[in-house]
């Protein structure tokens, strides 16, 4: 199930909101829009072209963005501005899966749409995504070393991201997915408090004297 | 106190020592909306239902929506520090507390964690807080008594080990009042005791603890609160924690005595919840599994068979009933799960009669088999029950105000004096031999002399009489646990002394009663 979840954390971020019958449908058309890039052999092409639709033009636009979001706008002046704007800029295929995402009213959800197709890429070459954060950035052998890992024990070609958080001390912590496998310092540290609280307070309780001594009672 | 730091020091480095570094593997989730006690996350795709989820400030959390892109989860704790966007771990357990002795005694939270500030619970011994109720072949017919040392229910409608008995009735009608006697009755019975306060005001808690504390109920209570102000969640995990602190001793051969009070506060807890969670509304909006969510409590209740140690784990439920209203959806549901009920009046309430218990309408099903065979005999309180209701039929013909015979007024007279004799205080259990004595006493007409007035101080000057003067016939009923045909003609004659000391005492002994 967790190479069905939507997590790509980049594009996650932005998502406005979260809905799950959206998402539902996205999958749909994600789905649709690979598969014809596929059968056409441009599937990098046209993944590559909606994320800078979404990066360079929806995200520095809020404007554009809401246009193509609000019901009060028609749909057919919608699917002609599309054109005016993207004709001869966008493939062909991009350019008509919008219109067919307009025509169903869907254009609210273009970022929903986007986050789908890129898990349908990356399940389709068998590629899985994973964020790697660390104290400090990795050197490039440790992390030929983490990509050779998890290629061997999960099977498939892990696409790294990088992600620099000094608050970890020390480690690395990667994350597949909803899986987390967690080697920092910092979780270390805070393991084992835990342990010796757990442990200590036992034996605190139950053998008081040893720890302290009957002066000043 | 003094510590010594060198000591605590070295426990320090061997620990540190003995640690072994793991990379830590969880799984993981977004928490992305949080509010009145529950959040919706993304993510936890491996997460089961009702499995322990921690929030990074370490609060705990239940999975209990798995919806196909989110889970919803309710938060066992604070809330507010939550926030939108925080990582949420799936721990892989279930939700469990601390049991065993250790908790006797002891005030805890839903959790288990304790609130009495009288320090931790030590105690490695965890049950989960769900546990399945045992089956048919895990289980006997009940058929010990455990006394409530109120009279009017353990001659009426008596209460066996094992059995749940329902104690309903309007706000401020002593529901709990007959809770805490039934605790403070079981001093020295050897059943451990758990009050489960679900949505009360802590002030009530508080008087209730202390009433328990002042009788030495203490010793072998556990309190379990989830007052009003705490969040939902918690108000509906208490009553499952409360059982499996209680059941831990079932399962070892013992007795133990739950009162839930009260279980209609944790369906609304449970309602507000669902409602969150956007589950379907059903009857009273309450959602459709509301039923499923009491019976699987209450059939944790049971007595297990002899092979299985024969321990037993008795429950009295309390139901609010608004406006005496119980075919109200809660009401009956619980009403049919349970083995009968303590049905409890305003109007006889306001009419002096405590415990204020219709005797009409309250029954239990287990009946007998959890009585000790002297209160069985028609000579005490076999036929109480009938008779008692074929008084108040009387009783409202008599106000009709029409002439009645002998006979009928000397029914009446009988059946005010048993009215009488079964009011009781509260904190004020009577020992299953002390009723017997006195029940005879007023079903064989010794009382009929007595004016109504002086039905409760005639009661408890035979009692302290037959404790005194005839302690060999209260040592042959408590022996034997019955009646039989000699003991009642000493009994007999034991009365009719004590009428003629009574009498010819009667105006020290007024004055006496009147300290």
């Amino acid at each position: 199930m967790s190479s069905e979840k939507l997590t790509t954390p980049r594009l996650f971020k932005k998502l406005p909101t979260y809905d799950s019958s959206e998402i539902r449908a996205a999958k749909v058309y994600a789905t649709a829009i690979v598969s014809a890039a596929e059968q056409a052999g441009k599937t990098e092409q046209v993944l590559a072209e909606f994320k800078s639709l979404i990066e360079d033009v929806l995200d520095p636009l809020p404007k554009l963005d809401a246009i193509l979001s609000s019901a009060l706008i028609a749909q057919d002046v919608k699917i002609q501005l599309l054109d005016k704007a993207l004709r001869g800029k966008a493939s062909p295929l991009l350019l008509n899966s919008l219109k067919v995402i307009a025509q169903h009213d869907r254009l609210g959800m273009l970022r929903v749409v986007a986050v789908a197709m890129v898990v349908a890429v990356e399940r389709l070459r068998n590629r899985v995504h994973v964020l790697a954060s660390s104290a400090v950035p990795l050197r490039p052998e440790s992390e030929q070393r983490i990509i050779a890992e998890i290629r061997l024990r999960m099977g498939c070609e892990p696409v790294l991201e990088k992600q620099v958080n000094p608050d970890l001390i020390g480690g690395v912590v990667l994350r597949v997915g909803d899986r987390v496998f967690d080697g920092s310092v910092a979780t270390q540290f805070k393991r084992i408090r835990e342990q010796m609280i757990q442990r200590s307070v036992h034996e605190i309780q139950s053998r008081r004297n040893r720890f302290s001594t009957s002066e000043g009672n | 106190m003094k510590f010594k730091a060198d000591e605590i020091a070295s426990v320090l480095q061997k620990e540190i020592e003995l640690y072994d570094a793991q990379i830590d593997v969880r799984e993981v989730g977004r928490v992305l909306e949080v509010g009145d006690g529950i959040a919706r996350v993304y993510g936890l795709s491996g997460v089961m239902a009702g499995e322990m989820v921690e929030f990074p400030n370490g609060t705990i959390g239940l999975a209990f929506n798995l919806e196909e892109n989110s889970v919803g989860v309710i938060i066992l704790g604070d809330y507010l520090a939550i926030q939108e966007g925080d990582e949420v771990k799936s721990t892989g357990q279930l939700l469990s507390v601390p049991v065993g002795d250790a908790v006797i005694g002891r005030v805890v939270d839903a959790l288990g964690n304790p609130i009495d500030g009288k320090g931790p619970i030590v105690t490695s011994e965890r049950r989960p807080v769900e546990s399945n109720a045992p089956g048919i072949a895990e289980r006997q017919p009940v058929r010990e008594p455990l006394q409530t040392g109120i009279k009017a229910i353990d001659a009426m409608t008596p209460i066996g080990r094992g059995q749940r008995e329902l104690i309903i009735g309007d706000r401020k009608t002593g529901k709990t009042a007959i809770g805490i006697d039934a605790i403070i009755s079981q001093k020295n019975s050897g059943v451990k005791c758990f009050y489960v306060a679900v949505g009360q005001k802590e002030s009530t808690v508080a008087t209730v603890i202390e009433a328990l504390r002042k009788h030495g109920a203490m010793d072998y209570t556990t309190v379990i609160v989830a007052g009003a102000s705490a969040p939902a969640p918690l108000q509906y995990v208490a009553p499952y924690s409360g059982t499996a602190m209680a059941e831990y001793f079932m399962y070892n051969g013992q007795h133990a005595l739950i009162v839930y009070d009260d279980l209609s506060k944790q369906a609304v807890a449970y309602r507000q919840l669902s409602l969150l969670m956007r589950r379907p509304p059903g009857r009273e909006a309450f959602p459709g599994d509301v039923f499923y969510a009491h019976s699987r409590l209450l059939e944790r209740s049971a007595k297990l068979s002899q092979e299985l140690g024969g321990g037993s784990l008795t429950s009295l439920p309390i139901i609010e009933t608004l406006e005496g209203e119980v075919s109200a959806y809660i009401p009956t549901n619980v009403i049919s799960i349970t083995d009968g009920q303590i049905y409890l009046q305003p109007d006889l309430f306001f009419a002096g009669q405590r415990p204020a218990m219709n005797v009409g309408i309250s029954v239990s099903r287990v009946g007998g088999a959890a009585q000790i065979k002297a209160m069985k005999k028609k000579e005490v309180a076999g036929g109480l029950r009938l008779a008692l209701a074929s008084f108040r039929e009387l009783e409202a013909f008599a106000q009709l105000g029409t002439d009645l015979d002998p006979a009928t007024q000397a029914r009446l007279d009988r059946g005010y004096r048993m009215v009488e004799l079964l009011k009781q205080g509260q904190f004020a259990p009577l020992d299953v031999i002390d009723q017997v004595l006195a029940i005879y006493a007023a079903n064989q007409g010794h009382l009929d002399a007595v004016p109504r007035t002086e039905v409760a101080a005639w009661e408890k000057q035979f009692l302290t009489f037959v404790r005194d003067q005839k302690p060999e016939l209260r040592k042959a009923v408590a022996d034997s646990k019955d009646l039989s045909d000699a003991t009642m003609q000493s009994l007999n004659s034991a009365i009719v002394d004590f009428q003629r000391q009574y009498n010819s005492a009667k105006q020290p002994a007024k004055a006496k009663v009147g300290v």
